[in-house]
Parts: C-alpha cells; structure tokens; sequence
C-alpha cells in the first residue's frame, strides 16, 4: 500500500542516486560520462515502462519500438531533412502519440497476457520495418545523428560531460513529470485499473481510455528517451527496436521494483552496468541476466525497492484516518 | 499452386507450434515465451543425433522427445510452483528462460548457423500437378496433417482429450469432477513441448538452425494463436492455415508490404473479434 | 425510476431470465427475491450493464440504457454493489472510497495536480466512510479488512457514486446478526431520493425494507407485489416461503 512514506523514499533514492551520479561525473573522464549519458536515458526509458506495466499493470514487451521511433526520427529529421536536435524532438512528440493511439487504441483492447503477446509482435514488426527498408539505412542504420545545439547558451554539447548533465537533467524531470501523474488523480486511476479494472469500470471509469492514454504518455517518453540515444551515440540501427531492448527495460524496471518510479530508474543503473562489465568480462551476459531476471521474478517480488522499503523503519502508527494517501 | 504448398508447409508448422502454445494458454492461461526456445532446442538436439548418427530419422525421434522431457522438467521445477501466481509473473519467468536459452545454445553449440540434411529417401522432388516440388516440403505437410488428425482424434476420442476439453472450458468444475488437473496440465504441456521439438527437427533442413531462431518464429506463433482463439484447435489449425498462406503469398505478391499483411490480420481480428476467431470462452 | 421491459438472457442453450419486467418507482426501496438461481444477480448484470441482454429494454428515468456500457451508465447514476466483494485491495479504504468520490466529481483525469489537495473529494469519501460505518478503518488496506467490513466498503463505494438508482446485490450476505443490523440500519437511513434495488436472501431485511418484491424463480418474474401481498400469495408461499408465513 502506498503511503505517506513514499514520495520521501522515492525522492531520497532519486537524490542519493543523483549525489552519486554527480560525483562520478566530478570524478571521470570521457568515457565515465559518456556512459552517465548511457544510464540517464535507460532510467527515463525505465520508468516510462514503469508507468505502464508497474503503475497500469499493462506490460509491454514492444517499448523499444518507440526507442527506435524515436531514435530513427531524430536521426531522419536531422541528417534528411537537415533540422536542428531540438526541433527533431519537437516533431517526433506528436509522431509518437499517433503511432502510440494507434497501436495503444488496438493492443488494449486485450487483457494482460494478450497485450504482453501483441506488443512483442508490434515491436518486432517496427524492427523488420527498420531492418529491411533502404530509406532507413537498413541494417547498417543511419550516422551523423546531431546532438540538440544548446550554443545560445553557450554550452557546447559535444563534450560528454555537458551532454551528461542534459541527459541527466532530462532524467529528472521525466521523474518529476511522473512522480506527479502518479500522485494525482489520474495516477490512483491506473493503479485502480491494475488491481480491479472491472470495478472501476462499474464506478464510471472510462478504463479504454485511460489505458490508451498512459500507452500514448508511457511510449512518448520513451521515444524521448530514444531520440537522446539518437543524440549521444551520434548513429541510430534497427537494434535500437530489437525485442531483447524491450526486454531487458523490461527486467530492469522489475528489478528496481515494479510500480515504483525510482525503483526502475535504480534498476536501469544496475542492470545496464552489469551488463556492460558481464559483457566485456564473460561473453554469456543473457544467462546471466536471464537467470538473476529469474531468480527475481520467483523470489524478490517488489525487487530492490521493496528491499530498501523493509530496511527501512516503519512509520509511526497514525493516530485517526489519513485521508489524503498518494 | 507450387505458392499454395508452400503456404501449406509454413502453415503446418505454424500448426505443430501453435496448437501448444494455444491449448496450453486455453487450459493452463498461461502462456510460455519459451515455447520457441523448445522449438530451437529440439532443432539443435535433432541436429547434434544427425550428426553424430547420420539418421534424420533418429533425430527425428530424438527432438521431440528431447524438447518434450526439458519442457516437463521446466514444469516440475519452475512452472508449477507459480500455477497460483500472477499469470504475468509467469509469463515474465519464461521470458527470462529465452534469455538462458539463447545463451545456453550459444555456449553449447556455437553462433553458427547449422543445416540439416534431408535423408536421401525425401530428397527431390516429385511432379505435383505438372510442377516439380521438393518431396521434403511435402513430408512437412504431411507431419502437419497427421499431427492434426492425431490431436483431433486425441481430444474427441480419448479420456485425456475430454479431460482437456474440460478443463478448457471450465477449470474449477473441471477440478470439482475429479478430474486431476495437475497431471493433465503436466501432460498437455509436456505435449506441446514434444510438438514444438518436432517443429524444430522437422524445420530443420529447410529453415536452417542458428540461435535466435526461437524469436523469429515465436512471434508468428503468438500471432497464430491471438487470430485464431487460445484453447482451441480448430483456432490452431485456422490460425496457422490464415497466417502461413498470409504470409507466402504476401511475400510473392506484395515484398514490400509482406510482414504488415500478417499484423494488418492481427489488427483486423483485435478490432473485430479480440478474443479470437474460435474462442471457447 | 428504472424500469426494464420483457428481458432475455441466455447462455447458450441455457435460458437464465425469460421476459422480465420490472417497474421501480422513484426513491421506493424495491426487493428481488426469488431461489438460488433464479437469475437475480444475473437480472442485476442486466440492469448494471455487465452484461447485455439478447432482448428486452431497459430504461433509466427517461432514458434509454440498453446499449450503454457498465462505466456509461454508472455515468448518469446507476451504481451497484457486487454480490462477491470486488475491491482495490492494495488500497485504504479511504483510498477505495476516494475513487469512487474522484470519479463522481468527474477528477479523475486531472494528472497535474497531487490527488492529496482536492479535500472536496476526500470530504466525500470520509462522509460515506461515515455513512457506512467506517470511520476508524480509513487507513486499513481494503484486502487486510474482514468479510464483513469489506462488505461494508463495497457498499460503500456504489454509495459514493452519489446515484440516483442503487442497486445492491445481497448486500448482508455472509454477514453475522449484529453486522446484518448495521447493514439494515444503513440502507433503511439512506435518503429518499435515492432509489434502492436490493437482491437479498434475508426475509426480515426484505420485509422491514421494501415498499415492493418482485419474485423471480427459475428465470421468470412469480409475483410482485406489495410485502404484504407477497406474503399472502399463495404461489409465493409454495415455491419460496416454505409454507404460510
């Protein structure tokens, strides 16, 4: 049950990770923040997903078809059409809510274990799209992707480090964006769909709607996070959009904790930093990360966050109704 | 004509993994990702027997069975500990098994791309209508339609087959009769596992074996099962005849636009009828 | 108030409800009563949109309802309880109520704005909280509560549609004497002006509330009638009431 405690455990996690991050950036050279870049964008991708299958309890395993939206617009307007980073972020906001309503309006009209079928389908068919077609550079991708020209401020966005603290920054605010759409109204709705849609639906819920909806929010910023990818890489291709992607945001928001918002984003760090050591070290990094993806599905329901939430002291009991939950 | 065959072939292999995939999603609602990797370790069981034999008719023995005795194992030890739990942890818990699966493939057998060869006695080809077609492709066929009369007879005829039809249709009265769901859902499943193994040996020669190939098929398997209705087999034996004939003949007539045809279907069937063309429920 | 015409509904081969009529006029208290069965929760389903009816009409003051989904017409105020509790587990009870409250007050798609600060609809919720005895259980999780309160809470949440019909599917069912007595007292201070459609099982809660019982046995409508009436009706008395009453 959400409570009081919440919001002060999310926002301490997000801060601690945030000390963290910054120190390391303080600390580290090229790579060290290129990589922090790296991290920054698999959070945001992490708790949109978490929005939607933790907070909706719609999981998707096609999200990295918006990843690749994203990422493939940004590459197209910039290196195509010659726009600048930022208004190629602009333009693929309303891209994606389209493509999103459309497939959102069709995937959710089944129920959990369809949805998790139907979007693995979608989002390999996006891959297929991306591979196959020549205007796409096919499976050599697309290079010479633009980072966004924040020059008027006189930040110079090819180095790693400014990069960084954009991506960083961007992070941010997508938590704080949706620590709010959780917290509102709107949020109580989608957890009420995840535990009882039926009821709610009895109460007069659009529940169609709603879930349509959190798809569009959740696959837009995805396909954000996707064109950030787009930019600090400098080259976008197909493997962007391929299913493992989806799958291991996938397990990096379970990981971190379901339903939580800084669960994932923790989730997101761990897991792509063990990957990237697991993969340079030992070339079977899937077994691995399969099996520990594994082990936490049997195991550890609530992932990292559920851990840290029993650490830690139990509120005092309330005296009288606490009304104004979450 | 030649184009109707091959549709047939890809269709019967459809069949033989989605007719799994579906009774299972039907019996047990749940649906098991890893039913490709079964099919891709099948593939490389039968592969490693011809080999090491030289018999494609030994390693067509062997796959199935090799797939079917993992599968139950999978079972025992993992699946029916989360019988109870959220159908989505289970799904999630065969996700990660593709993960080890495909890894586990590698390390066993290599990143290489690997082809079986057909035994001489299928070798060729054989005059259909004027036309010249491989037998092998026609063996596939055959696989398929035998399957198909065997699973039909199976559920009509046998105690088992009511059994599933029970269990289907209503679980809990089903389990209320007596009926010991438990072991027909071990059963079922350990079935399905043997018929995605059979796919994999039996697709083998004509669909080459790399790691990897459990995704490429999975999704037409899942989309199979969505358009035709889980728990249901004439839904398995529609659904693969709609989508394998979808699919060849997109590919001839229309390249570019092939793999939408299959999801504009999809599509089509969600706006239609979500639950499926031959739902039970 | 609502009134349904000549409903049909059935399973396949199987025919739950033949022909059912039913008449409730504005704010009266109306029982339906009838056999395990009968398709009274099924009539319900009818009635709350879950599920459609093959034929027949049904109507809600002026208007038209037959085609409406379950959310449209809770929408224009038809609310009902759930014969098996149907909460939001992992929520408080103050949480359940609220979202019933958030959807009435039509918030439920502000995302902007902290659920915490619109005190309007948290007011609501602890009025019904109130209204339906739960006053102390606010900040308990709704699927940690016993039978009875969640019960309670089931009731609560149709209330705290704020509609004008209501309809409650066996609102005491499983229900202890004492906690049978707070239902009764809850539904006998409902307002006026609210219309009550009540499935039960219990004869004293039937006949110390009911302006009027409809019958329904093996899918048809028996008799319907005054408390009274019912009780003296010969058929009634055969069929359900086990002899004179």
């Amino acid at each position: 049950m959400i409570n009081r405690r919440d919001p002060l455990l999310r926002w301490g996690l997000v801060a601690a990770m945030l000390a963290v991050a910054l120190a390391v950036w303080v600390h580290s050279g090229y790579f060290g923040r290129y990589f922090l870049s790296e991290l920054a964008v698999y959070a945001i991708f992490a708790m949109s997903l978490d929005l939607l299958a933790g907070y909706t309890g719609l999981v998707s395993l096609g999200q990295a078809l918006f990843f690749g939206l994203g990422a493939y617009a940004t590459a197209l307007l910039t290196t195509r059409l010659g726009l600048g980073a930022a208004a190629a972020m602009a333009l693929l906001v309303p891209l994606a809510i389209l493509v999103s309503a459309v497939i959102g309006a069709l995937a959710v009209r089944v129920g959990g274990i369809f949805f998790i079928m139907i979007t693995l389908a979608v989002g390999e068919m996006f891959y297929a799209l991306a591979l196959g077609n020549r205007a796409f550079g096919g499976s050599d991708g697309i290079t010479g992707v633009a980072r966004i020209d924040l020059a008027a401020l006189g930040i110079d966005m090819s180095d790693p480090g400014a990069y960084a603290l954009f991506a960083i920054a961007v992070a941010l605010l997508v938590f704080a964006l949706l620590d709010l759409v959780v917290r509102s109204p709107y949020g109580a709705m989608l957890r009420a769909i995840h535990q009882n849609e039926r009821r709610l639906r009895a109460l007069g819920a659009q529940v169609y709607l709603l879930k349509v909806s959190v798809f569009v929010l959740a696959s837009t910023l995805t396909a954000i996070a996707g064109s950030l990818m787009a930019q600090l890489t400098g080259f976008v291709s197909p493997d962007l959009a391929h299913w493992t992607v989806s799958g291991q945001v996938l397990i990096m928001a379970i990981v971190g904790g379901l339903g939580t918002l800084a669960g994932p984003a923790l989730g997101a760090v761990l897991v792509q930093v063990a990957t990237h050591y697991l993969s340079k070290e030992f070339g079977y990094w899937m077994l691995v990360l399969g099996s520990g993806f594994i082990m936490v599905v049997l195991f550890a329901d609530n992932g990292l966050y559920g851990l840290l939430r029993r650490l830690l002291p139990r509120p005092a009991a309330t005296k009288g109704p606490d009304l104004a939950q979450e | 004509m030649i184009q109707i065959l091959n549709g047939l072939q890809l269709s019967m292999l459809l069949f033989l993994l989605s007719v799994g995939l579906s009774v299972v999603l039907g019996l047990m609602n749940f649906v098991n990702l890893a039913h490709g990797t079964l099919y891709m370790i099948g593939a490389y069981i039968g592969l490693s027997v011809a080999r090491t034999t030289g018999s494609f008719w030994l390693a067509l023995i062997a796959a199935p069975l090799g797939a079917g005795l993992i599968g139950s194992l999978l079972y025992q030890v993992l699946f029916r500990r989360m019988q109870s739990a959220n159908p989505v942890k289970q799904v999630l818990l065969t996700f990660g098994l593709v993960y080890v699966g495909l890894d586990a493939v590698r390390l066993l057998w290599g990143n290489y791309s690997y082809s079986v060869a057909v035994p001489p006695v299928l070798a060729g080809q054989i005059s259909v209508l004027g036309e010249p077609y491989p037998i092998y492709r026609l063996f596939i066929i055959a696989v398929g339609l035998v399957t198909m009369a065997a699973l039909y007879l199976g559920l009509e005829r046998t105690r088992l087959g009511a059994m599933v039809r029970a269990g289907v249709d209503d679980k809990e009265t089903a389990a209320c009769l007596g009926i010991d769901t438990d072991r027909v859902f071990f059963l079922v499943f350990g079935i399905g596992c043997f018929l995605a193994g059979l796919a994999g040996i039996v697709a083998a020669p004509v669909l080459s074996v790399y790691p990897g190939m459990d995704i490429a098929i999975l999704i037409f398997t899942l989309i199979v099962v969505v358009v035709g209705g889980p728990g249901s087999l004439s839904g398995a034996v529609v659904g693969s005849l709609l989508i394998g004939m979808a699919d060849t003949f997109g590919r001839v007539l229309l390249p570019e636009f092939a793999s939408f045809l299959i999801y504009a279907l999809m599509a089509l069937v969600l706006l239609v009828r979500p639950q499926g063309l031959f739902a039970v429920r | 108030m609502l009134k349904s015409e000549g409903l049909h509904k059935s399973f396949g081969s199987l025919r739950v409800l033949q022909d059912v009529s039913l008449v409730v006029a504005p704010g009266s208290r109306h029982a339906v009563i009838g056999p395990n069965g009968a398709g009274k929760t099924t009539l319900f389903n009818l009635l709350s949109g879950e599920l459609a009816a093959d034929a027949g009409r049904i109507s809600l003051g002026e208007k038209d309802i037959t085609r409406l989904p379950p959310q449209a017409r809770a929408r224009r105020g038809l609310a009902r309880s759930f014969q098996r509790n149907s909460l939001f587990p992992e929520m408080s009870v103050a949480e359940n109520l609220a979202l019933a409250c958030a959807l009435a007050a039509r918030v439920e798609w502000r995302a902007w704005r902290s659920f915490r600060r619109f005190t309007a609809v948290h007011a609501d919720a602890a009025a019904v909280a109130a209204a339906v005895g739960l006053q102390d259980l606010l900040a308990e999780p709704a699927g940690q509560l016993s039978y009875g309160a969640q019960r309670q809470v089931e009731v609560g949440l149709a209330l705290a549609c704020r509609p004008r019909v209501l309809l409650l599917d066996e609102p005491t069912a499983g229900m202890s004497p004492q906690e049978t007595r707070a239902m009764q007292d809850l539904i006998g201070r409902l307002p006026r002006d609210l219309t009550v459609v009540i499935i039960e099982h219990d004869m004293d809660v039937v006949f110390s509330l009911a302006d009027r019982i409809t019958v329904l046995d093996s899918g048809s409508v028996l008799a319907e009638g005054t408390p009274d009436e019912i009780r003296s009706s010969a058929a009634v008395q055969a069929k359900y009431l086990g002899g004179p009453v």
